[in-house]
């Protein structure tokens, strides 16, 4: 039976080991430029929630990951266009893409930051006019609530 | 208290030395900033084998096309130095390019090691919008693309070509070597079509660079 004295002799190191990675944790969700919001409901502009998107009936995905993340699953009928190969995936974008249409870029997960950068090219530089950022990502896209493919997808 | 700070430190130590690689690299991460003029970039990861057994390197795959991998020999002898040379194309891209290699080794404890190569490629113009686009059956009205040159020196407009007869571009300048103007017009927006129009410079002087803008009848 340990003795209560000797218990109090661990607890201070185990509480500051504990306690010593709150305060970079901290600065980085107060300073970091792509920290992750405390605020769910809250959006940046262009952004839009799955539940949203779920509304619209005409929509190009456009999915700005790597190739590995793409190939293992991606929305169906998504485009991949990243700023690396961007001469590249262009063209069958604009191949695809139709008047009228929306378009939704999705990254990773709710701290990358291609699919803003890759929205915000779209938008600026080739001019099309209806262009959003779907928050999260493939963070919510994977839990199955859009038709997916790819060779992990079941 | 003291027994505790030894256990965490006998722990530390040895989660350090079971995670320790064989190859050691030098540099994981290379950044370079590309001139006008260079077709091509090339950067060294050297890496020994600080380990005591042989390591084998297997395959090395790139992120991108654009980016070859060079290595002399396959095994690396305990005590042994080697490199793997990245030669990256600069070709048509531009802005900041972050390519990933991938190294398989046969080492235990780090048996895939990514390499990053980052290229910040200046651009030339800028081009705006890239897509022009007609609705079938609305307005042929023809379409503007503006070309603001960024670049320090003038670069030339030498010649614009459309791939479709009928969807024409016609290069108007504004002041010459810095900026111009390529209008776009269909013959009629009847059905659909398409047209890739090419912008070719005089710069740089030994492979002058060509750009695209795509045109599109919806």
């Amino acid at each position: 039976m340990p003795r209560l004295s000797n218990l109090r002799v661990w607890v201070r190191p185990v509480a500051v080991l504990l306690l010593l990675p709150v305060l970079p944790a901290l600065a980085a969700s107060l300073f970091h430029p792509v920290s992750v919001s405390w605020s769910p409901a809250k959006l940046a502009p262009g952004e839009v929630t799955l539940e949203d998107v779920l509304k619209w009936e005409n929509i190009l995905w456009v999915d700005a990951r790597s190739q590995t993340s793409f190939d293992a699953g991606h929305v169906s009928g998504a485009m991949r266009l990243t700023e690396t190969e961007w001469e590249a995936g262009l063209p069958p974008l604009l191949d695809v893409w139709q008047p009228d249409q929306k378009i939704v870029v999705y990254c990773a997960s709710i701290s990358c930051q291609s699919s803003h950068k890759v929205a915000k090219r779209i938008r600026n530089e080739v001019g099309l006019p209806e262009v959003y950022v779907l928050k999260r990502g493939w963070e919510v896209l994977k839990q199955g609530m859009v038709s997916l493919e790819g060779a992990d997808i079941p | 208290m003291k027994l505790f700070w030894t256990t965490l430190a006998v722990f530390v130590l040895a989660y350090t030395a079971t995670s320790q690689a064989q190859l050691v690299w030098e540099q994981k991460h290379l950044s370079f900033k590309a001139k006008v003029d260079e077709p091509t970039l090339a950067g060294v990861y050297r890496f020994t084998n600080r380990g005591d057994y042989p390591v084998t390197i297997g395959e090395i795959k790139s992120s991108c096309g654009c980016t070859t991998t060079e290595l002399s020999k396959r095994d690396y002898a305990p005590g042994e130095t080697g490199e793997i040379k990245a030669v990256f194309t600069v070709g048509n891209l531009s802005g900041l390019q972050r390519k990933e290699i991938t190294v398989h080794t046969d080492d235990p404890r780090a048996g895939k090691v990514n390499l990053k190569l980052e290229v910040d490629i200046p651009g030339l113009l800028q081009i705006t919008p890239r897509f022009v686009f007609w609705k079938t059956g609305k307005s042929s009205r023809e379409r503007k693309v503006m070309i603001d040159v960024t670049h320090d020196q003038p670069i030339h407009i030498t010649e614009v070509t459309s791939t479709s007869s009928r969807i024409t571009a016609e290069l108007k300048t504004i002041e010459a070597g810095k900026k111009y103007e390529v209008w776009v017009k269909p013959e009629n927006v009847d059905s659909l079509g398409k047209a890739t129009i090419s912008i070719k410079t005089d710069y740089p002087e030994d492979v002058p660079k060509t750009y695209k803008v795509y045109a599109a009848i919806k």
